[in-house]
């Protein structure tokens, strides 16, 4: 009855407010330096049989097929999408950008994620003992740890991750460190913990350390932050397609509703 | 009389029927590769014919009667299988169907004969494993031309999907996604994650058919002829309801007479 009705329409009225939710997010965080954007992906729920196929009749005929009703949509997933933002130059040395797949790993929390995190969001500082540490959260270490020499008065780092230094006066340069980039089989099951940081799950696969443009992870551009891939004409249209199907579902609920209310009134005609 | 107004029940139950697949159409216009369902009816026999027919009642003597017929029943159910727009996506593991045919997806476990579904929804995903699945909540693997699961290397770089279903990764050839055909669609079934079953597996065979990678093929639900559905349904189930009033208020009169 009607009932299953107002039941489907609010499924679809839930999924689709949830994509509301993550379109706000994603056009929120367009300004967020390698932020990926999110899809949020539907599909159809159960169905309910009402009558089976198979079922034999008295004459010894076989239905070909039952009768199903759909109980509407869930949420399948909120996809990642991975796609390389654009390359900012920023001229800031310790600025670098993954053109390629590939994230930094860096020590977080052991509380979150067995305490290794990773990011594309290459914006680097050296804090006060001289490690190198990301711009955001807590300033979290790399793995392996480099640390910059005090008196420092220029870094190069390479394609390669290769990080050069030359101290104060002197002229030849010096290695300090090699920045590696972790790639995942399926980077879209990493678990997003905010603050530009993802964690390993059972569905990303194992972490593999690579050498920058090694193994089909990309190579470091330094002196340059990649932008969010946030594409805000798509997520204004993913708006405004979500708010018509929201509405439609209302309308659905709507008609649920009359025809409840017009069999709640036969006895009263 | 009372026969009446078990027509126009029948009439009010097939429009709130047919509200609730309408409702479930609508709440799937976001599904991508999503099949709306045909409400179809089809009229009931009289209870004369019934009779004659040696089931379900057998008093019906009234010659009158036999030209009634009975009111509605919901026929069995079908899927409308044509297509949907295509949504460009950009996302590389997007793939869409151009022309007839379907994905075919398996659970890790199942084997060929009772695990095999279709589906015409080509968001794919790998696995932590590397294997190609489908990016339902199930995510079961996708299969190839040869039906087995297509499988890619960890470091072995982006993946590129050909417009005949070729995957490759780098210059690498991996596998081949196969598309497949069922004899006769009126036999699919809906099984929620946008997968279709079909009952004889062994009538599921493979089709040449050609791909676009990059593209989502929507659900192919037209929120115009759902809408007017709508509509029309609440109509018709108002009209039937107002018949079950009329024969209630004659019954009523009939009761009346009878008083003194």
């Amino acid at each position: 009855m009607a009932i299953t009705a107002l039941h489907s329409a609010a499924t679809g009225l839930r999924a689709l407010s949830t994509r509301i939710d993550v379109v706000a997010n994603n056009l929120a965080n367009a300004e967020t330096t390698a932020f990926k954007r999110a899809r949020l992906n539907f599909e159809d729920l159960m169905y309910l049989a009402l009558r089976q196929p198979g079922t034999t009749n008295g004459a010894g005929d076989v239905s070909p097929a039952g009768i199903f009703v759909g109980l509407g949509t869930k949420i399948s997933n909120s996809q990642l999408d991975l796609e390389q933002g654009s390359m900012e130059n920023t001229g800031r040395p310790l600025d670098v950008g993954i053109q390629g797949a590939g994230f930094f790993k860096v020590k977080i929390m052991d509380s979150i994620g067995g305490g290794t995190g990773y990011t594309r969001n290459g914006n680097f500082f050296v804090n006060n003992v001289g490690e190198l540490v990301l711009g955001i959260g807590d300033g979290y270490k790399l793995i392996p740890p480099i640390t910059i020499p005090p008196n420092t008065s220029e870094i190069s780092i390479s394609q390669d991750g290769n990080i050069e230094v030359i101290i104060g006066g002197q002229t030849t340069k010096q290695n300090v460190g090699q920045l590696s980039v972790t790639s995942f089989i399926n980077p879209q099951g990493l678990q997003l913990q905010g603050g530009s940081i993802y964690t390993e799950t059972g569905a990303s696969g194992q972490p593999v350390d690579n050498v920058p443009g090694e193994g089909g992870t990309g190579q470091l551009l330094q002196g340059f932050l990649e932008a969010s891939n946030v594409d805000p004409v798509k997520e204004l249209v993913t708006l405004i397609k979500t708010q018509r199907a929201f509405e439609l579902n209302s309308q659905s609920i709507q008609t649920a509703d009359q025809a409840l209310q017009t069999i709640g009134n036969l006895r009263r005609g | 009389m009372i026969y009446g107004l078990y027509l126009s029940a029948s009439g009010v139950m097939s429009s709130s029927y047919k509200q609730d697949v309408i409702a479930n159409n609508l709440a799937n216009a976001e599904t991508a590769g999503f099949k709306r369902d045909l409400p179809l009816f089809q009229q009931r026999m009289t209870e004369a014919e019934a009779a004659r027919a040696g089931k379900g009642r057998s008093g019906w003597s009234d010659s009158i009667l036999e030209g009634i017929g009975g009111g509605l029943l919901v026929s069995k159910q079908r899927v409308d299988t044509s297509p949907g727009t295509l949504e460009h996506t950009s996302a590389p593991l997007d793939v869409s169907i151009q022309g007839d045919g379907f994905f075919a997806v398996r659970a890790k476990s199942g084997t060929e004969a009772n695990a095999m579904a279709l589906t015409r929804n080509g968001q794919f995903m790998i696995d932590g494993e590397g294997y190609m699945v489908l990016g339902n909540d199930r995510g079961q693997r996708v299969m190839d031309t040869n039906r087995q699961p297509i499988r890619v290397t960890a470091d072995g770089g982006p993946l590129h999907i050909g417009s005949d279903g070729a995957v490759s990764q780098g210059k690498e050839l991996i596998g081949q996604i196969g598309v497949f055909n069922v004899d006769d669609t009126s036999k699919l079934q809906k099984m929620g994650g946008t997968l279709l079953g079909y009952s004889e597996p062994s009538g599921i065979r493979r089709v040449d058919s050609s791909m676009q990678a990059e593209f989502l093929e929507r659900s192919n639900v037209d929120p115009t002829t759902e809408l007017t559905d709508l509509m029309k349904t609440q109509r018709l189930l108002e009209a039937n309801a107002q018949m079950i009033r009329y024969q209630d208020q004659t019954l009523g009169k009939l009761i009346e007479v009878g008083k003194i």
